[in-house]
């Protein structure tokens, strides 16, 4: 079986790691994959300001970067949401572009949704003796239907204690240019996310949008909170390992 | 079109954010309030079962009725004068007040009983009568507490959330009340008292509309307190404002918007009291209004029918839900929107009823998380209105010289993955002197939102494409421990 | 604005050159169809709008003869003492017989007053109705205003006594509405109320509060026949 990447730019510039967790699952269950050099960006920032041109221009080589694959993985369900949710409308103008983009659709998964009802994958194997608790991400959720995926692999890593999170559900703040260009609001959001992400007595947290885990893991730092922040990905990974260990 | 405009034009939703965000009180009633009213939303959803199937069924009763609005209109005016009442016809919130207004003088009506209507608020009726010298009191219980406090509503069905019970109890007592204490059950009888004096005293009576069903002309009131019923029964003469898209075909339709509306409201099975007023009472009927007058009002709604991206939004059933899942909402409340309808519908119906600049950037206001189109009973769409919102402002012009710079940037950076890639390289270099242990300090910049709260992460030191040659490169020697195919 | 005007202008925004006039075809009208076959036998409706009523804070007792029910009635008024009764007039007070059971209080037959007759249902203490349907799914009474039925009646006293045959208790409100509309056609009564339980708020402080305008008290009698 054979994979390509939609790293995502996020993960490409700053979590490289989750990146190589993700390919390092991959690989274990002898999946070939490939990263398209020529993509960069769904275009999300600048079609949530409402700069569909500027969008378009990004989400474009997504097209051209998975024209042949058979399947497209990514370690986001915001930016696979973008694809599911808009990338239609984005290229309905366009004759050639809409039917690449609706078949881009069709190939495109977030790295849980892919294990778990592609590869039918739920236990990894993992060993990670943490208290851990899930935050689920807003787009991953409500655009692309990712609900038990997640928690179906991490109920199956083995030692692993998940910790309800409370107000789950709600937007930790993040939403891309919102958190700039709304700031003091979503300083609320993302400070109330933090504390009860400590209320939770959780060791880790854990989730599958960088984008999300940079804001709420940057406002634990800035507060010294010592929780440890984990893509999905990079907890399965170390689990993996620790649990191979234990197996010998 | 609008004429809260003035009075907000000064400030923007940043600002207004800011002063409320300082307000510990209004917080705090806030999130109690719209845990516990999703909560029972989620209890009372659960309890009926096929909730997503009742959903859909709104969705597609209000597509219908909103897309065929001609036909049933027509179909319920033609009905509501068959049975005897009168029905006008207003562009704007003006005319709909003129129009109230000559009503209101033309029986020389000194006392005005209202009962809690959105679109009433919409039209600033009550500022239109006391202008003339008529006195208007609005007797649902949070509506008349923040009457007396001179203040608008900041929740569609809580209008009072932002109020102490130390604070009502102020007021009522400025409003005459004597040995009151802040107990719910003297605070409240207090306010049966003064209000059944007037309810029974008041020349004219108005309602809002929450249903018009065309294939009866009837009006349709949910209600808790009972206020509704007094308004529509004891005055001689009842005026309903209603924005012209209430419109139900069937009673059997009222059924299913009977099982959505209050249970996304309040999560209650169905409201105290389900009023459905066809005509003026009947000549032999010693109670009811002598006229009843229907004043169905466009204000800026008509624009958005044929419109593929906004039609949804006439769907909309007023029950708030939306703003009870909001997590701006939960963190701002209602009056730092600014505008009569507050939360997402009204981030999104604002701007769209009214056209100018004020309130165009209230679509900015939500992380577009979707949590309102999760909760629509109707599922409007909401999350998407947003975006197109914003594209519009790009699209006319109305976006900051530096934000159109930052996305034409953007553009050409993201176009191509060469020059993508060169600048990533660029980037990591620049933001050496910024690093501080492994992130990114900065004072200044649009960055400093961010820092301000969060430590913001700096760029990897090597990209991962970068690193997935030699991962790949590994792998196919055998090296990292996958297992080959 | 004018009426042509107001219509012209919504069917243009509809893309139609003038306001349609036939009846547009439906794919669906009303509730789903695995709520349109929701229907409870008659022992468990009559259970379920009990069970309703009680949890919205009124109070339901069933009672196996008219007899008996005008027994409760006497020992309920006993009770509470009102000062004045208000009651419907016509065919309610003969097929209960309630006069039976009030003699010697101070009663207000609905409309015998003519137009005093509100403000002296104003002073009533005890509001006496029957009621048209029942509803179980939501614990409702459903009452359609007429010359003896004033609105008044159950809306003004701060207690309201509402008498019930079982077989008025239909399952689910759409029942109701079908049978409303068999009855009176297009012509439906000047209002039509439906009542679920004593009125409410919780507008202060999310506390609830009973019996904010309208009867904080709903005692719902019913006569199993």
């Amino acid at each position: 079986m054979k994979v390509s990447l939609f790293i995502t730019c996020l993960v490409d510039n700053f979590f490289p790691n989750v990146g190589e967790a993700m390919v390092r699952i991959l690989h274990h269950y002898g999946v070939d994959v490939d990263l398209p050099e020529s993509q960069t960006c769904c275009g999300q920032p600048a079609f949530n300001s409402g700069y569909v041109k500027e969008a378009r221009a990004a989400a474009k080589t997504l097209l051209d970067a998975f024209d042949g694959a058979d399947y497209v993985v990514s370690p986001s369900g915001s930016c696979t949401g973008m694809i599911h949710h808009y990338f239609p409308q984005l290229f309905q103008d366009h004759p050639i572009d809409s039917a690449r983009a609706r078949a881009l659709v069709d190939k495109t998964f977030e790295l849980s949704q892919f294990l778990v009802n592609i590869l039918n994958v739920t236990d990894v194997g993992a060993r990670f003796p943490h208290t851990v608790t899930y935050h689920p991400s807003c787009h991953g959720l409500r655009l692309l239907g990712v609900k038990d995926e997640p928690l179906q692999l991490l109920s199956h890593v083995q030692d692993l204690r998940l910790v309800p999170l409370t107000g789950a559900n709600d937007c930790c703040g993040f939403g891309g240019t919102f958190a700039v260009k709304m700031h003091d609001i979503s300083t609320a959001m993302v400070s109330e996310k933090a504390d009860r992400v400590v209320e939770s007595g959780a060791e880790v947290l854990v989730g599958t949008d960088a984008g999300c885990l940079m804001n709420i893991g940057g406002r634990l730092r800035k507060q010294g909170q010592p929780v440890r922040v984990m893509h999905l990905a990079e907890l399965l990974w170390e689990g993996m390992q620790q649990g191979k260990v234990v197996s010998r | 079109m609008s004429t809260e405009k003035d009075a907000i034009q000064v400030t923007t939703i940043v600002d207004r954010s800011r002063l409320a965000l300082q307000d510990d009180f209004l917080r705090g009633a806030v999130r109690f309030t719209t845990e516990r009213l999703r909560g029972r939303k989620a209890a009372s959803s659960e309890e009926l079962g096929n909730w997503e199937a009742w959903r859909e069924r709104g969705r597609q009763i209000r597509s219908h009725t909103i897309a065929h609005l001609d036909y049933y209109l027509r179909q319920f005016v033609d009905n509501v004068q068959a049975h005897g009442g009168h029905v006008y016809f207003a562009a704007n919130a003006e005319e709909a007040a003129q129009t109230i207004v000559k009503i209101v003088e033309k029986k020389q009506a000194k006392l005005a009983v209202k009962s809690k209507s959105m679109v009433s608020e919409e039209i600033h009726i009550n500022k239109h009568l006391q202008e003339r010298g008529i006195e208007v009191v609005e007797t649902d219980l949070g509506e008349y507490i923040i009457q007396l406090a001179g203040e608008m509503p900041s929740h569609i069905i809580i209008p009072a959330i932002h109020k102490t019970r130390s604070q009502i109890k102020d007021l009522f007592t400025a409003a005459g009340a004597t040995n009151l204490t802040t107990d719910t059950k003297d605070l409240t009888a207090f306010a049966r008292r003064a209000l059944r004096d007037k309810f029974l005293r008041a020349d004219v009576g108005m309602t809002g509309c929450n249903f018009a069903i065309a294939e009866s002309g009837s009006v349709v009131l949910f209600t808790n307190e009972g206020n509704g019923r007094m308004v529509s029964t004891l005055p001689k003469t009842h005026i309903v404002t209603m924005g012209m898209e209430r419109i139900l075909p069937t009673f059997a339709d009222l059924e299913v918007m009977a099982n959505l509306l209050p249970r996304s409201a309040t999560g209650q099975k169905l409201t105290t009291y389900m009023s459905v007023i066809t005509g003026p009472r009947r000549a032999e009927e010693a109670d009811g209004p002598d006229e009843l007058h229907i004043v169905i009002l466009d204000n800026g709604r008509s624009s958005q029918l044929g419109d593929d991206e906004f039609q949804e939004v006439l769907h909309c059933i007023r029950c708030g839900a939306c703003l009870n899942v909001c997590p701006v909402y939960r963190h701002i409340g209602g009056h730092a929107y600014g505008s009569v309808y507050p939360g997402p519908i009204g981030a999104v119906l604002t701007p769209l009823l009214n056209q100018g600049e004020a309130y165009q950037d209230l679509p900015y206001a939500s992380s577009l998380c979707g949590a309102c189109y999760e909760a629509c009973p109707v599922k409007i769409p909401l999350h998407d209105m947003l975006v197109a919102l914003r594209r519009r402002n790009v699209e006319q012009g109305r976006t900051k010289w530096a934000e159109r710079m930052a996305f034409q940037g953007y553009r050409m950076v993201f176009a191509k993955a060469g020059r993508y890639k060169r600048v990533m390289r660029l980037a990591r270099k620049a933001q050496k002197p910024l690093l501080r242990q492994g992130y990114v300090e900065s004072t200044m910049g649009p960055l400093m939102g961010w820092t301000e709260s969060r430590h913001a992460p700096a760029l990897a030191k090597s990209s991962f494409r970068e690193r997935f040659q030699s991962m790949q490169q590994a792998w196919r020697r055998g090296e990292d421990g996958g297992d080959q195919v | 604005m004018r009426e042509d005007e107001f219509f012209a202008g919504i069917a243009k925004r509809l893309g139609r050159s003038s306001a349609l006039t036939t009846a547009p075809a439906r794919d669906v009208v009303g509730a789903p169809d695995f709520w349109q076959s929701y229907a409870l036998p008659e022992e468990e409706r009559l259970e379920k709008f009990c069970v309703e009523l009680e949890k919205l804070g009124g109070s339901a007792v069933v009672y196996d003869s008219k007899a008996s029910l005008l027994q409760g009635l006497s020992g309920f008024l006993e009770t509470l003492q009102p000062r004045t009764v208000g009651m419907w007039s016509g065919a309610f007070t003969a097929e209960f017989d309630v006069d039976r059971v009030l003699a010697g209080r101070e009663v207000v037959y609905w409309g015998t007053d003519g137009a005093n007759s509100v403000a002296r249902m104003a002073q009533v203490d005890v509001g006496i109705t029957g009621c048209d349907f029942a509803i179980a799914d939501t614990g409702t009474v459903v009452l359609m205003s007429d010359i003896h039925k004033g609105r008044s009646v159950s809306l003004l006293p701060s207690v309201h006594v509402v008498l019930i045959k079982s077989s008025q208790i239909r399952t689910r409100m759409g029942e109701v509405w079908a049978e409303v509309l068999q009855q009176h056609g297009g012509h439906l009564p000047s209002s039509i109320h439906f009542i679920s339980g004593p009125s409410r708020s919780s507008d202060i402080e999310n506390d609830l509060s009973i019996g904010v305008h309208g009867p904080a008290t709903v005692y719902a009698l019913i006569w199993q026949e």
